[in-house]
């Protein structure tokens, strides 16, 4: 079994909403990976962006460093979370997807600037967007997609109501929903 | 000496990683985001960025 199926596993044994990053998702991640966070709120322009994931010394542990995510002070609950959420999934990344030294934070950072076509793309690049998913699917895990899907399906939930049970951000809903979830979560399980 | 050097604390980099949660602009440059993260770093080095310890921790949830 992958990581990410073992930890989709976890959040979705728990049957609870909603699920946390603090007391049910970060506990396994650093479990199943290794790796250790800590998060600051700081100020940052939303408009370029919300948050970010980096490396910071800690003589405290073994290998000296831990991951800090840090994400911007404005955001609400839900987005901080989502925020958090998604750059803690990065742990899960293969190693050629790891943005680990100068010359691939540089690339980073100009493919963000200027995406290439997808054949082109690096894996550097390639794995922002499957993190949104992770973060999707662990706050969302199957039990909670089949107990609501229906009723929002049928219009008797709205798009913010369903996000407030789960406190994500509402824009996620419409993807978190739909068929695309489902394929994104079971391809993801296979790499990850 | 590249501007990103003093990014990566000591240590096996392997593991490392440094990665963007996007803004609300589709267009932004690498300096900008570049920016972003320094101007973090140096919140983190004033002691004025705040530690977020508990999280979304105190979250009421319920069983299903």
């Amino acid at each position: 079994m992958s990581r990410l199926s073992a930890l989709l596993q976890h959040v979705d044994a728990l049957r609870i909403t909603p699920v946390t990053l603090r007391r049910h998702i970060l506990p396994k991640v650093e479990e199943l990976t290794g790796a250790r966070f800590s998060f600051v709120a700081v100020e940052l322009d939303e408009d370029i962006s919300l948050g970010h994931l980096r490396p910071i010394e800690d003589k405290t542990l073994q290998n000296g460093w831990r991951f800090q995510v840090r994400y911007s002070n404005k955001l609400n609950l839900c987005w901080q979370r989502f925020v958090q959420c998604k750059e803690v999934m990065h742990a899960f990344d293969p190693q050629e997807a790891k943005a680990n030294s100068d010359a691939r934070v540089a690339q980073l950072l100009e493919e963000i600037s200027v995406p290439l076509d997808s054949g082109n793309q690096t894996p550097v690049y390639r794995s922002e967007n499957p993190t949104l998913w992770m973060a999707l699917a662990v706050f969302c895990p199957v039990r909670f997609r089949n107990k609501y899907r229906l009723l929002y399906e049928q219009g008797h939930l709205t798009p913010y109501e369903v996000a407030l049970k789960a406190r994500i951000p509402e824009q996620y809903v419409p993807a978190m929903m739909s068929e695309r979830m489902e394929s994104a979560e079971k391809a993801l399980k296979l790499l990850r | 000496m590249s501007k990103f050097d003093t990014l990566f604390p000591a240590g096996d980099p392997t593991e490392m990683d440094i990665k963007f949660f996007p803004g609300r602009k589709s267009q932004v440059s690498p300096e900008q985001l570049r920016d972003q993260l320094l101007r973090a770093d140096a919140q983190v080095r004033q002691g004025v960025a705040v530690a977020d310890e508990d999280l979304d921790g105190n979250l009421p949830f319920s069983e299903d």
